[in-house]
């Protein structure tokens, strides 16, 4: 005989997705990000450009996923950890529904495909812009880079970073409960990003182990007059590290987000899910090794590129 | 003043309040430590201290303090003055970083001033509207906002608006004149907020 049960929770599940994801979606903060990163996107375009036979070309391409990051993943940590809190006020009604805290925490964390969705429509933005405007012929793109490198950069630095940002959220809605939580949390992640890797971000031998923060710089350099860090006047430079591993990395720490989120709910602390945040703890380690010890070695460094203007 | 000692205690969220500056207060060690980063942790500095300001404003229970014998307005003051505390923090603060990073110091007093002014303005006017917690929302968008111009310099090569090393004439403009419109709209929202 079948039970239809599972059938209802998965439904159930996706319904409140559904909900989490419109809520989300129509946040002001959240609409004002995605437009902000939309709108400098094309702003960038025309002001950081480079020329090459009389013709004007979008410059720095690979710093660009500092855009959706900033403007997209920041302000979803700060929307998911409201969204996730909010339904505090009314948790002595939400204790006497079905479904639990650990349910609706996995409904916040899938509604931060929002997030996802419009890292990759910046991403889509950012390829038609380069269509339309090209690269000079020394640019750091595909012409002159392994193209799985950058397609993991782009993917790693832009649209996992604003999936990362919401999930990020929604595991400080969960567990910190001070007033003013996420902007703590946005202060924090940008400190400790800077950090982690600039001091020795350029340092030959230990620069690959910038990569444990949650975004990494892969792209240095460009419209400087003078050498900097290294890196020629007018050149680009591509740090070591490998990309593919730290894109990895970062999907394992988002996992370990959603997980550290449902673990707030005691009734979810199975020991299923314990040997999966152990799992994903070990495999992060992991990924961070591999993406520190594997892929460039050394920095490598463009041709100079003539600055527009 | 001994009644207003006696509501602020109470009434107005320290922990929250405090805490801007206490994070500010690691910043600045930071900045002693990897010179560097003073481009970006400084500004962080003001801008932290400008959003703890905003909680001094937050009012669960609006609905009550408008019917109270004293009102609005008398509470509105009362919180706008808490509010100066971590603003007073966030300067000695940037009076404590390495001066040779820190660059003109009254570029940044007026730089927090005018940030700080805006704050308030915010803050009162959803105070005014009985808007509760929404100090939560005016810091999260003041720090974005305030880290906004860094990360745009990252890309466009453009001055960010903070002393670094210090303001240029227009910059010490607009941060002038924001300071003096947030100080006429505290002031015009405090009178409208009328005695109840």
């Amino acid at each position: 005989m079948r039970f239809t049960l599972p059938e209802i929770r998965r439904a159930s599940l996706t319904s409140m997705v559904g909900i989490e994801a419109r809520r989300f979606a129509k946040h002001p903060l959240f609409v004002i990000g995605v437009l902000a990163a939309y709108g400098v996107a094309v702003w960038a375009s025309t002001l950081d450009t480079a020329t090459s036979g009389g013709e004007v070309h979008v410059e720095g391409v690979l710093a660009h996923p500092i855009v959706p990051a900033f403007f997209i993943g920041l302000t979803s940590l700060v929307v998911a950890a409201s969204l996730t809190r909010s339904t505090d006020v009314a948790a002595e009604a939400m204790g006497t529904a079905p479904g639990s805290e650990a349910r609706r925490t996995l409904a916040v964390a899938g509604a931060c495909v929002v997030p996802l969705v419009a890292g990759l429509g910046w991403l889509a933005e950012l390829f038609v812009i380069v269509a339309v405007r090209g690269t000079h012929p020394n640019e750091l793109w595909f012409p002159t880079v392994n193209d799985g490198y950058v397609w993991c950069i782009l993917l790693a630095l832009g649209p996992v970073s604003c999936l990362g940002g919401g999930l990020l959220g929604v595991l400080v809605g969960r567990w910190l409960r001070f007033r003013g939580a996420a902007v703590v949390a946005v202060v924090v992640v940008v400190a400790v990003d800077m950090l982690g890797q600039m001091p020795y971000a350029y340092d030959d031998d230990r620069a690959s182990f910038r990569l444990w923060v949650p975004w990494a710089m892969f792209h240095a350099g460009g419209a400087t007059e003078e050498e900097l860090n290294g890196i020629p006047a007018y050149s680009q430079a591509l740090l070591p590290g490998n990309p593919a591993w730290y894109l990895v990395y970062l999907l394992v720490l988002c996992a370990l987000a959603v997980v550290g989120a449902i673990w707030h709910d005691r009734g979810a602390r199975t020991p299923r899910v314990r040997l999966v945040a152990v799992g994903l703890l070990v495999a992060a380690i992991g990924c961070f090794l591999l993406a520190a010890l594997t892929g460039i070695s050394d920095v490598v460094i463009s041709g100079p590129i003539d600055q527009a203007g | 003043m001994a009644e207003a000692f006696w509501y602020l205690r109470r009434a107005v969220p320290w922990t929250a309040l405090l805490g801007g500056p206490a994070l500010g207060s690691a910043l600045v060690l930071l900045v002693h430590r990897w010179e560097s980063l003073a481009g970006l942790v400084l500004p962080l500095v003001a801008v932290v201290a400008a959003a703890a300001a905003a909680f001094a404003l937050d009012e669960p229970s609006a609905a009550v303090t408008t019917v109270t014998p004293r009102g609005r307005r008398w509470a509105h003051t009362a919180r706008a003055v808490a509010a100066l505390v971590p603003l007073g923090a966030g300067a000695a603060l940037l009076l404590a970083a390495p001066a040779t990073l820190r660059g003109d110091l009254s570029d940044w007093l007026l730089t927090l001033a005018g940030l700080g002014a805006l704050v308030l303005c915010l803050g009162l006017s959803a105070a005014v509207r009985q808007h509760p917690g929404a100090g939560g929302a005016i810091a999260a968008a003041v720090v974005l906002a305030g880290l906004t111009p860094l990360v745009l310099g990252v890309l466009l090569d453009l001055d960010p608006p903070y002393p670094l090393p210090q303001l240029s004439d227009g910059l010490r403009a607009m941060w002038g004149v924001a300071f003096l419109g947030g100080v006429a709209g505290s002031a015009r929202l405090l009178v409208a907020a009328g005695p109840r």
